[in-house]
């Protein structure tokens, strides 16, 4: 079984004075349970415009619920280009220039899907990677 | 500005063929920060409820309450504060606001902080259960909440904690709302945080506040428990008006996210005395 470790530092020398900050946590990707890790990663970059709205980058199984983590950095450059992130109708934060993401994604509702939009004009490269459970494979047509 | 450097690092020498070794780092430039908390998530539910402690306490002298009140707020920010009058001292009628001369019982010159107020008219002899199911009345008529916040009706009287939960009837707006029992001075409310007691986003956990930060902030968010499928599970949630959870964070897990500012960030638990670690970092509101 895979083991996947996610670790995130977290450091500031003048944030609180007198006190530098130095955080780390480290968590195993497990699926539901502690003993079998994830095993199925999707990750991949791409681009978003204004123009086209927002789109799903991945759908809720909405089927049970699992131990999913979701990855996503804003790859532009640019201060002023940011992208919304949200859960379907909850706009959960405004990823800046360089910024990144990593949170725990419960699929166990089905209107639970990641969506990005950019903002500003012009093309906001993007990359991305889905930490996930279980998949099923979309029916033959 | 202060600089906060955070770095994300994955790594996996059996996930793909490849070994997985990624890191990623980013620097964000914020003024200020909660600093890094911790908080003991007591309250296990989003369902709002007033209770009292002993349904079945008579209350012989209503005037032992006459002028206590407990305020209570809907998901709009409507705050209303229910002040009890008495019957038999000539109180003034159920609904009625307050004013400089209401009759409250044994004065016609309230104190400052009831005008304003929505009378509750309760009686000598009335049981605990009586006076909530009184202000649940009050809470549904013209004058109280009218209806942004709907009041369910106290069950027959019965020893112990007995309480009136209140929903929304708005389909898309949560339940979520404000009773401020800790501030409350009426005797009887049951804010004791055990099963039975009062439970209402006062008991949930303020991560952010919405009023602190500009747009966006940077989160960060772990729950100290060991991993449990169905316990000890942490549950964000953004207070606009359907207050639905955005996260379920279990037991070793962490985010690292953005977060909007127009709307605080509440927290809640699958199980009572999770404790939530958190920061916000951002930049003047």
């Amino acid at each position: 079984m895979a083991t996947t470790t996610a670790t995130v530092g977290i450091t500031s020398a003048d944030l609180t004075p007198g006190m530098a900050l130095g955080i780390s946590a480290t968590t195993t990707l497990y699926q539901t349970g502690t003993t079998t890790g994830l095993e199925l990663l999707d990750m991949g970059v791409g681009k978003l415009t204004q123009a086209s709205g927002a789109d799903a980058l991945a759908e809720a199984l909405g089927t049970a619920d699992t131990s999913n983590y979701v990855y996503i950095c804003n790859n532009s450059t640019d201060v002023e280009q940011f992208i919304k992130i949200g859960i379907h109708d909850t706009l959960i934060g405004n990823l800046g220039s360089g910024e990144w993401l990593f949170m725990p994604w419960n699929m166990g509702d089905a209107d639970a899907e990641i969506n990005i939009e950019a903002e500003a004009s012009g093309t906001i490269p993007y990359e991305y990677a889905i930490f996930k459970s279980t998949f099923t494979l979309p029916a033959k047509t | 500005m202060a600089t906060l450097n955070s770095t994300l690092t994955l790594s996996s020498s059996d996930l793909t063929s490849d070994t997985l070794a990624f890191s990623t780092a980013t620097t964000f430039s914020g003024s200020h920060t909660t600093g890094l908390s911790r908080a003991n998530l007591t309250s296990v539910s989003k369902v709002t409820k007033l209770s009292v402690l002993d349904g079945d306490a008579d209350v012989a002298d209503a005037s032992t309450v006459e002028g206590q009140y407990i305020d209570i707020t809907d998901n709009h920010g409507l705050k209303k504060r229910y002040v009890f009058t008495t019957a038999d001292g000539s109180g003034a009628a159920d609904g009625t606001i307050i004013v400089s001369n209401t009759d409250i019982g044994s004065t016609a010159t309230p104190a400052s902080n009831l005008i304003g107020g929505i009378c509750v008219n309760i009686t000598n002899g009335d049981q605990q259960r009586d006076i909530l199911e009184q202000l649940r009345s009050v809470i549904n008529h013209a004058n109280g909440h009218n209806g942004s916040i709907t009041a369910a009706a106290v069950a027959s009287e019965a020893n112990g904690p007995q309480s009136c939960t209140m929903t929304n009837a708005v389909v898309g707006e949560s339940g979520v709302f404000h009773i401020d029992a800790k501030n409350s001075t009426w005797i009887h409310v049951d804010n004791t945080g055990d099963a039975a007691a009062t439970n209402s986003q006062q008991d949930h956990q303020l991560i952010s506040d919405k009023n602190a930060y500009a747009d966006p902030a940077i989160l960060y968010v772990r729950n100290t428990s060991a991993y449990h499928l169905s316990n000890n599970i942490i549950y964000l949630y953004y207070d606009n008006h359907g207050a639905e959870d955005v996260l379920e964070i279990r037991g070793g897990q962490f985010t690292y996210m953005p977060i909007i500012t127009t709307n605080n960030i509440w927290a809640y638990t699958s199980t009572a005395d999770t404790v939530v670690e958190f920061m916000v970092v951002g930049t003047d509101a």
